[in-house]
């Protein structure tokens, strides 16, 4: 019978070691090993902490809506403008609002409220912006889902929507471009937007041709269209696969490998010239090592001159 | 499954239990001989279900109370004056509700600011809020995109795997580690220098791994294999999972790899208690890697560390912990053997 504790099978192997005299100083250092590991757990149980476990309300308020809208101004910052709504029966709440973010008081069923965000990039290049749109009730997230959720983020001319974190659907409004994230019956977290704010962007899909469950020969076809409004030169477009999965073989392949451990093969292609409106279609074919399923595969994107300007889709095998 | 004596057989849905589940015993005649008039299930000393003729089925559980114990059970076969008895035990893992933690002691404002500093504690950084918040988004997505109810994913250890496996595969994408120093260096932690391999914090991993200060990243977390293993590990242990049911390994070859004769080392990733036995958990889903049809070269499991085992790195007594503690059930249950990489799998170590 094996122990889980890790003192008995280090102790054990110390026995064992003590047969063979010719290993008495690896058994040594291995004994100062074991108990140096000892008093580091001791001191470790001395300063430990504890935390609660991760609670939900499970009360009788519901979030029926969150709703409303984010405009982006011309200078990059949000101007944000959400609405909780709530349903159901109140007993001993005493806040609502957004995780780290703005909360109230429980008065009335709707509630004007920001999130908490965090921006990184820098404006006048490619930014991210990360809202934590969760809603809370006396500060823990409800067990419960939100009925129905309309959020609708605006961007103002000149800027480039490359990605977001959830299923989002866009469209155009005159020169802005609207992003809408709809959801019923759905746990909010946070939502991640990443946008160009120079004009400069391309829309990337990805495809996969072919079977990855099987060994054998896939095609991907990575199709880049410049949705911006600046014509682009010397565009680099990479993907990568785990070289445990896909190889492939050429002079637009690399093969990575790390400073001490994993690996990688990452596909590259440069890209000359490419017009506003443009599409250009690139593909590359790979070998199936392994039955490939149950992951999502990384993105492909583009960059120029180390400027992020659009990231595929991930496909799910 | 079954286990035979000359008593009655009885068979069980499963013999690796976790404590949140369900077990249905099935009993036969076995090898009693005579008109079995009567069969009974005891369950610890007290009869569960009682039923006319040779056969009993019976679902019991969940089993709290025995978690991370044995569940004794016992099949009685009645025949006319007398009985034939078979009994047996279960253990019933409870990785669950296991939220203390120690401190992060890292000279580098907790962090690993050298290699022996590469612990459980400095890395997992259980003290940071972002790491509780993040894994409890992984339980929501994960009900999301399941139709599960957020209750049930947070209360059975399987689907926490399940929702953190679900949640790394989708959220974060693989970089090297040579631009993940830059852009750490870049987003305020110039200083961070945690020795071999630049693991990085789960925390950090989490704030500023995914920014775009100069830096162009392609989804909201960035890192290569060891960076996904200790996220997936610290939401794990966010979530309250047991510190010795969350692993992460890294493989050896002894003579390199067969291209590459200088390479023993090439990847990091979890192994977990996955319907009570011990899986592979790595890039993907958890149900990815439960199969021996799906095994990689890197997956010759055998440095492992933990909270409660370590520091990170390659040195021999870490071999020790991996055998020693994930050998292949929790509670004294083996595959036949000694202990392999193979067994992590459900087609050769059920």
């Amino acid at each position: 019978m094996e122990s889980n504790a890790p003192a008995c099978g280090a102790t054990k192997s110390i026995i064992m070691m003590y047969a063979n005299k010719n290993k008495i100083m690896k058994t040594i250092i291995t004994l100062t090993l074991i108990i140096s590991g000892t008093i580091t757990g001791l001191f470790g149980q001395i300063k430990g902490q504890e935390t609660n476990e991760i609670p939900f309300y499970q009360g009788g308020i519901s979030i029926e809506n969150v709703s409303g809208k984010i405009a982006f101004k011309s200078d990059g910052t949000p101007d944000i403008n959400l609405n909780l709504k709530i349903g159901g029966k109140k007993s001993n709440e005493n806040s609502i609002g957004f995780r780290n973010g703005e909360s109230s008081g429980i008065e009335g069923n709707e509630f004007n409220l920001k999130p908490n965000y965090s921006v990184s990039g820098s404006f006048g290049k490619t930014q991210s912006y990360k809202f934590d749109i969760t809603p809370v009730i006396n500060g823990l997230v409800p067990v419960n889902p939100v009925k129905n959720t309309q959020i609708l983020i605006e961007l103002p001319e000149n800027f480039v929507f490359i990605r977001a974190n959830q299923s989002v659907k866009t469209h155009k409004e005159g020169n802005k471009t609207m992003i809408a994230l709809n959801l019923n019956n759905k746990y909010l977290t946070p939502l991640v937007l990443v946008f160009n704010t120079n004009g400069k962007g391309v829309s990337i899909t990805k495809e996969i041709v072919g079977n990855a469950m099987k060994k054998g020969s896939v095609v991907f076809k990575i199709r880049l269209t410049n949705v911006g409004k600046t014509t682009l030169n010397d565009i680099l477009v990479e993907d990568n696969f785990d070289s445990r999965d896909f190889q492939g073989k050429g002079s637009q392949f690399e093969n990575y490998f790390g400073e001490n451990n994993d690996m990688r093969t990452i596909w590259k292609h440069k890209i000359q010239t490419l017009k506003p409106g443009d599409t250009v279609e690139l593909s590359y074919e790979v070998m199936v090592l392994n039955p490939v399923k149950d992951v999502t595969l990384d993105s492909a994107r583009a960059t120029d001159k180390d400027e992020l300007i659009g990231v595929s889709n991930r496909i799910k095998l | 499954m079954c286990i035979w004596s000359c008593g009655p057989s009885i068979h069980l849905s499963t013999i690796h239990p976790d404590s949140d589940k369900e077990i249905t015993f099935t009993i036969g005649k076995g090898k009693v001989k005579g008109n079995i008039s009567e069969m009974q299930l005891e369950i610890e000393g007290s009869v569960v279900a009682t039923q006319p003729g040779e056969h009993l089925s019976y679902t019991g559980g969940p089993y709290p109370s025995y978690s991370n114990r044995r569940l004794n059970y016992k099949a009685i076969a009645k025949t006319g004056s007398s009985s034939k008895e078979t009994s047996g035990w279960v253990f019933v893992a409870n990785p669950k509700n296991v939220f203390s933690f120690n401190n992060a002691n890292g000279s580098n404002e907790g962090y690993p600011n050298s290699t022996t500093e590469q612990t459980g504690a400095n890395l997992y950084r259980l003290d940071k809020s972002i790491v509780r918040n993040t894994a409890q988004d992984a339980l929501m997505e994960y009900s999301n995109n399941t139709g599960k109810h957020l209750l049930e994913v947070s209360n059975i250890a399987d689907e926490m795997v399940a929702a953190v496996a679900f949640y790394v595969d989708r959220h974060m994408q693989w970089r090297n580690d040579s631009i993940n120093r830059v852009v750490f260096s870049e987003n305020g932690w110039e200083t961070y220098s945690p020795g071999w391999d630049f693991p990085q914090p789960a925390d950090l991993t989490l704030t500023i791994s995914g920014n775009l200060t100069n830096a162009s990243t392609s989804d909201d977390y960035m890192g290569d294999c060891e960076d996904f293993a200790i996220l997936r590990a610290a939401l794990l242990r966010a979530l309250g999972f047991a510190p010795w049911a969350i692993w992460n390994v890294i493989d050896f070859h002894p003579d390199g790899l067969p291209n590459r004769p200088n390479v023993r080392i090439t990847h990091e990733y979890n192994v977990v208690l996955y319907e009570g036995a011990y899986r592979i958990m790595d890039y993907g889903n958890i149900t990815r890697w439960l199969s021996s049809d799906n095994h990689w070269i890197s997956h010759e499991s055998h440095y492992g560390w933990n909270e409660e085992n370590g520091p990170r790195g390659t040195q021999n007594i870490n071999h020790e912990y991996l055998k020693n503690n994930t050998n292949n059930f929790p509670g004294g249950k083996q595959c036949p053997g000694v202990w392999s990489n193979q067994k992590y799998y459900n087609d050769v170590c059920e």
